[in-house]
């Protein structure tokens, strides 16, 4: 269980997290929301132990982050920064790692497919493959709890699905905490959403839950839809509808069915978590 | 959990050119110095025999400035790259970290001092007990003024917030200007050079155990965040 309990942080006196409270009873993705300089980072920071709340504390399986230097062995914290030494190998670089905190770099570099550009010096790899190079060394040793500080941004399409399996795959048994900039992927990864604003928690519960505004939605069938629905218009081949909420897009989807017409796709035009994003 | 190999292995790759000219200080004027007392023209003037062994002991200290100084620019680059942010959130404290890189400075130090010693040892025309004070002296002036180099360049370049910050050369500078006097007056002594340079190279070598030891009191975690 990790319990963020009235933790406010701050870098020189200037307070970016202000009075923040969760708690998350067990494992699964919990999706880190908010725009930048909401103070996503610094969250992730305190909890790992790394910066000091100025009140309050992180106490994760009842054991203080900041104080304990055991607990923060069971926590993988990933950062922004690829804080690899650029001089080194990526073989070197983990070993690096392994030799101070324990682990297997051999099975790190196997679980991320490494394997082509283990000899490589860091400072040589492209930004994505020095990404990936630092997402491994969190999976040096077994970690109970996650802290992925965007851990795709950089990352190609199919190297940014790998990670997002990686943790839905041990979102089963451990706590993943996981910011990111990008909607789509965030809505795909979790459906628990903590949401940030100007360092303060402002929602922190299911996606569905959180309040959006209405959005668009576009479907290709293969019948003209604009007799059944009366408010759309027709855009790149999708009609494209206004929703609140995807009880309505259920809905819809339910009538257009029911007219005999069949359905290819139905996507999301806006996303919902947009808002989100905007200083609201 | 030591990262004091590693740092050790790093700085001397990364600097290797500070490593050269380390060790050509090192040897260069410990052997211009010995020869001179041994066959210079001062080889029948006490005071000349007296001070060109000594002039060793500053240069000694340079070389071990300069073998280190590779470290205080590794410490910056591992600040800015998040390398100090890992350590710190894998579990070790700011004085684990601090003590690692202090520890790769003194172990680069004594590497320095080490032929300037076997020259010493060889060439000193003042019989053994004399060439063994020189060479303890050497060490204790080399390490102490090492260590609060070191000590002090790492706290004030963990206080620089912006990268192109110059804390990490006033760091080196100040740490110089505090030690030099240890190096120089100890010309000054006469027979009580011994005794006058090993209390100022403990002062120091206290003062800077010290300050590694109230690391964690005196430097925020905040400070080894990029």
């Amino acid at each position: 269980m990790l319990r963020i309990e009235d933790v406010s942080s701050d870098y020189e006196r200037r307070e970016v997290l202000h009075s923040i409270n969760i708690t998350l009873p067990g494992p699964g993705v919990y999706v880190v929301l908010g725009p930048n300089g909401a103070g996503k980072t610094t969250l992730f920071r305190t909890i790992a132990g790394v910066l000091k709340p100025y009140t309050g504390a992180v106490f994760f399986n009842g054991v203080n982050t900041y104080h304990s230097n055991h607990i923060r062995k069971d926590i993988g914290y990933l950062s922004h920064f690829t804080s690899l030494p650029e001089e080194m190998t990526v073989r070197q670089a983990l070993d690096f790692y392994a030799s101070i905190e324990g682990g297997n770099s051999e099975s790190a570099i196997r679980k991320l497919g490494l394997e082509e550009f283990e000899n490589l010096k860091i400072s040589k790899l492209s930004q994505g493959l020095k990404k990936l190079a630092s997402v491994a060394k969190i999976f040096l040793r077994e970690r109970k709890l996650f802290l992925l500080d965007e851990p795709t941004s950089n990352l190609d399409p199919s190297y940014s699905m790998m990670i997002r399996d990686m943790m839905l795959s041990l979102a089963k048994e451990k706590m993943i905490f996981y910011s990111s900039h990008n909607l789509y992927e965030a809505s795909n990864v979790s459906d628990q959403v903590i949401l940030i604003k100007e360092g303060r928690l402002v929602f922190f519960g299911k996606r569905e839950e959180l309040k959006t505004r209405s959005y668009r939605i576009g479907i290709r069938s293969d019948k003209d839809l604009k007799p059944l629905f009366l408010g759309g218009y027709y855009e790149k081949g999708y009609y494209v509808l206004t929703v609140k909420d995807k009880e309505e897009t259920a809905e819809i989807i339910k009538k257009v069915l029911e007219s005999g017409a069949r359905i290819y796709e139905v996507r999301e035009l806006d996303n919902p978590l947009e808002e989100v994003f905007k200083g609201e | 959990m030591d990262i004091t190999p590693q740092i050790m292995k790093r700085s001397a790759k990364l600097g290797m050119g500070f490593v050269i000219l380390s060790f050509l200080v090192g040897i260069t004027t410990t052997l211009v110095f010995d020869y001179s007392a041994r066959f210079g023209p001062g080889v029948n003037n006490p005071e000349a025999l007296f001070i060109l062994p000594l002039m060793v002991i500053p240069f000694a200290s340079i070389s071990g400035l300069l073998i280190t100084t590779p470290i205080y620019l590794l410490f910056v680059y591992d600040k800015n790259n998040g390398v100090l942010e890992y350590l710190l959130a894998v579990g070790m404290s700011q004085r684990d970290i601090f003590g690692g890189y202090f520890k790769a400075a003194i172990g680069l130090c004594v590497a320095a001092i080490a032929p300037v010693i076997m020259i010493n040892t060889v060439f000193l025309p003042s019989g053994l007990y004399n060439t063994m004070i020189m060479n303890f002296l050497a060490v204790v002036t080399s390490v102490s003024d090492v260590s609060l180099v070191t000590i002090l360049t790492m706290a004030f370049s963990s206080m620089q917030r912006r990268p192109t910050g110059v804390n990490t050369p006033l760091g080196i500078t100040i740490g110089m200007i505090l030690v030099l006097p240890e190096v120089f007056l100890l010309l000054s002594f006469g027979s009580s050079v011994f005794w006058v340079d090993v209390a100022m190279a403990l002062m120091i070598f206290i003062l800077s155990i010290a300050m590694l030891l109230l690391v964690n009191i005196l430097i925020s975690r905040e400070k080894f965040l990029p």
